[in-house]
């Protein structure tokens, strides 16, 4: 059994929640993000390498007021990066979060994921630009949290990214 | 319509309407309570809060009958229990355990009974988490039976914010500190860490400091062992030593020592206390006999006149004695060992009392060679003065001859204490010239002149053999001169022969004849005194 942490970072609003609520088999309450900063949430991932339990670490999206807390990227086996499509300077941030990750664990795995892909988005950002932001950065998904689009190829993603790299 | 015409309609409608409303309420109370209680179930809270806001008093006052009577009844209980859980410790009466706690009580400075309080309440732990300090990842768990935790990863992971949390604002206001503990309801949450996993466990009820040192001792034991795998944990758990781990935890399920009821002790040990303070009283009849006898064996040899001035010491046990000590002489230890044998108790005695000839007492040495010299004195042909300086001795005086120096020499220098001997003893050979007189034409010896040859003999035995002894006759001139110096040979061989057979003397004899009287004789008034064999000696010249 593998048992590893991984990290959701993104601007406030980008849809973190959403897409770990599709995902995840059991999590605290969600009341918990606006007290301390942070909600858990669980996923057994069965694998014919071998099953892992994935923690999910949903952090509190980042404002102008408030920073994201990184006590909690300590320990990541790998993180998620969301950004909305619909809004601009979430993208935008993605190379700010991507450095903040990065200072933490620098050989950690990245996936991206550009959310609300299911609503009306300007397609200016490719996806290739993304990816050669940093080699950490293993893919790049538009995902929609409201369809369930591609929610689960993402953190299947990360889970054989992080098991690879383990054995 | 105007405003009257308004109100009597409304009235009209309310009595038209108002028993049929009614009804429909109590028939749809009476078919669906069950939808009704899950329709208000949520607004019971609120309203209660809203009440309570408003009007406390009222709502105290409502439920006091009610809720005093639970909590009394709720104390009530607990004090029972607690008073059994009591009662069976004071039963355990005379236990080891209750004077360890006796004992405990006085040197802490506690009363006895809040140690009591202390054992009665003992801590529940409920379940003890092993969690990875960075990743919240659970590394191994404990947990008992009765009310499982079923989603440790999930707790462990949150606990791990929290701690993350709490710690980084601690840090940022106060220095080295960290959460220790997290309390809810009855229960609380211990946790202990080191520096790459920490402890959490779940404590149900008070903890006491004996459940955090257990904790701290399970967390130290598990780093001891382990920290090595502690800190290289990737996320693989089937490489990690998780059973080993759990092991350990699980030793924090067990209960403190449990009061063990109907463990009775046997009999015998309330006999022990008295074996005991018999066996001490025999000790003790013992320890005062053995003081009697020895105080008495003591004075008994103080009070024995010779040996009063030596330490001696006795001291005995059950009878057997031993004495030690010193003395000068075999016969001062032996006097010991007979003066103390005869007192009653004594049954057996060591003598170890040393002989050690003391000569180092100046007065000691002084009087034995004062008493030595006066003895030797006392012999004829000695004469001699001593003056002691310690360690030194003079002697002066004289002797008849070498033998008796020597002797003297000899015995004095036995005199223990005396280091140097420096002699001043002359030789002086005593006179001893016996005159022989003869009446005229007379050779033989007379009676007269043996007694004098015996004292002459006898004195020239004591004295060396190195003189010669000389026997020589005179004449008194008168008649014919070869008749003279016929009887002047025989009448000195007859004393030579009578000395030399009599007296059997080492001693040389000389025979000398002279034609002339002895000297300073007048032969015409005196010729008496010229007929006689003078005997002298002399010592030989060297």
């Amino acid at each position: 059994m593998f048992a590893y942490k991984v990290v959701m970072i993104g601007d406030f609003g980008v849809g973190k929640t959403s897409l770990v609520r599709r995902f995840v088999d059991n999590s605290f309450s969600e009341d918990y993000i606006s007290s301390i900063g942070v909600s858990i949430s669980k996923k057994l991932i069965q694998d014919p390498k071998g099953n892992s339990t994935m923690m999910l670490w949903d952090t509190e999206g980042k404002t102008e007021f408030n920073q994201i807390f990184k006590q909690y990227l300590i320990g990541a086996k790998g993180y998620i990066i969301v950004a909305d499509l619909t809004r601009p300077q979430t993208l935008d941030s993605i190379k700010e979060h991507l450095k903040l990750c990065l200072s933490v664990v620098k050989d950690a795995p990245v996936c991206i994921a550009l959310n609300k892909s299911d609503l009306q988005h300007q397609n200016s950002y490719l996806e290739e630009e993304i990816k050669a932001l940093s080699p950490n950065i293993i893919a790049v998904y538009k995902t929609s949290a409201q369809s369930g689009d591609i929610v689960n190829e993402i953190f299947g993603q990360i889970n054989s990214t992080i098991i690879n790299k383990a054995n | 319509m105007n405003e009257t015409d308004k109100n009597t309609q409304e009235k009209a409608f309310l009595e038209a309407f108002s028993p049929l409303v009614n009804r429909l309420i109590d028939k749809n109370y009476e078919e669906s309570q069950d939808k009704i209680a899950s329709q208000m179930a949520p607004l019971i809270g609120s309203a209660i809060k809203e009440q309570i806001k408003n009007q406390k008093d009222d709502v105290v006052d409502a439920l006091y009958p009610v809720m005093g009577n639970m909590i009394s009844r709720y104390v009530s209980k607990m004090f029972e229990e607690m008073l059994n859980t009591i009662n069976k410790q004071i039963q355990t009466g005379f236990s080891f355990k209750a004077l360890s706690r006796k004992f405990r009580a006085k040197i802490q400075g506690v009363s006895e009974t809040e140690l009591l309080l202390s054992e009665t309440s003992s801590s529940n732990i409920r379940a003890a988490f092993l969690i990875h300090k960075d990743t919240g990842i659970v590394l191994a768990q404990a947990q008992s039976d009765i009310n499982p935790i079923n989603e440790a990863d999930m707790l462990a992971s949150m606990m791990t914010a929290i701690r993350s949390f709490v710690n980084d604002w601690v840090e940022q206001n106060e220095t080295h500190s960290e959460l220790g503990e997290i309390e809810y309801g009855g229960s609380k949450i211990i946790l202990e860490a080191s520096s790459n996993s920490y402890l959490a466990v779940i404590v149900d009820g008070a903890s006491y400091i004996k459940t955090n040192e257990k904790i701290r001792y399970t967390l130290e034991s598990i780093i001891k062992e382990h920290s090595q795998k502690i800190k290289m944990f990737d996320g693989d758990l089937s490489n990690f030593p998780t059973d080993a781990i759990e092991a350990l935890l699980s030793v924090l399920l067990e209960k403190d020592e449990e009061i063990q009821e109907d463990k009775k002790l046997s009999p015998i040990i309330f006999l022990l206390p008295f074996i005991f303070f018999l066996w001490l009283g025999w000790h003790f009849y013992n320890n005062y006999l053995d003081d009697k006898l020895t105080s008495q064996i003591n004075s008994r040899l103080y009070k024995t006149e010779l040996l009063t001035i030596y330490r001696l010491n006795a001291v005995s046990k059950d009878g057997n004695v031993i004495l030690k000590g010193e003395v000068p002489y075999q016969y001062h230890k032996q006097l010991a060992l007979s003066s103390i044998e005869t007192i009653e108790g004594v049954k057996n005695i060591k003598n170890e009392i040393v002989v050690i000839k003391s000569s180092s007492d100046p007065i000691q040495i002084s009087s034995n060679i004062a008493y030595l010299i006066s003895g030797l004195n006392l012999n004829k042909g000695i004469n001699i003065t001593y003056d002691f300086d310690f360690d030194t001795l003079l002697l002066k005086g004289n002797v008849w001859d070498t033998q008796r120096k020597e002797k003297i020499l000899q015995k004095i220098g036995k005199i223990e204490g005396i280091k140097h001997i420096n002699e001043d003893i002359a030789i002086k050979t005593p006179s001893i010239e016996k005159t022989l007189y003869f009446k005229k034409s007379k050779t033989e010896l007379t009676l007269l002149h043996q007694t004098k040859l015996i004292e002459l003999i006898t004195l020239l035995k004591e004295l060396d053999t190195d003189i010669e002894v000389e026997v020589t006759a005179y004449s008194d001139l008168l008649g014919n001169i070869k008749t003279n110096q016929k009887l002047m040979s025989l009448r000195a061989k007859n004393t030579a022969e009578y000395m030399q057979n009599q007296g059997k003397l080492l001693q040389n004899i000389k025979v000398n004849i002279t034609q002339k009287p002895p000297e300073g004789v007048d032969i015409m008034n005196n010729p008496d005194k010229a007929r006689c064999v003078v005997v002298t000696y002399r010592r030989k010249s060297p």
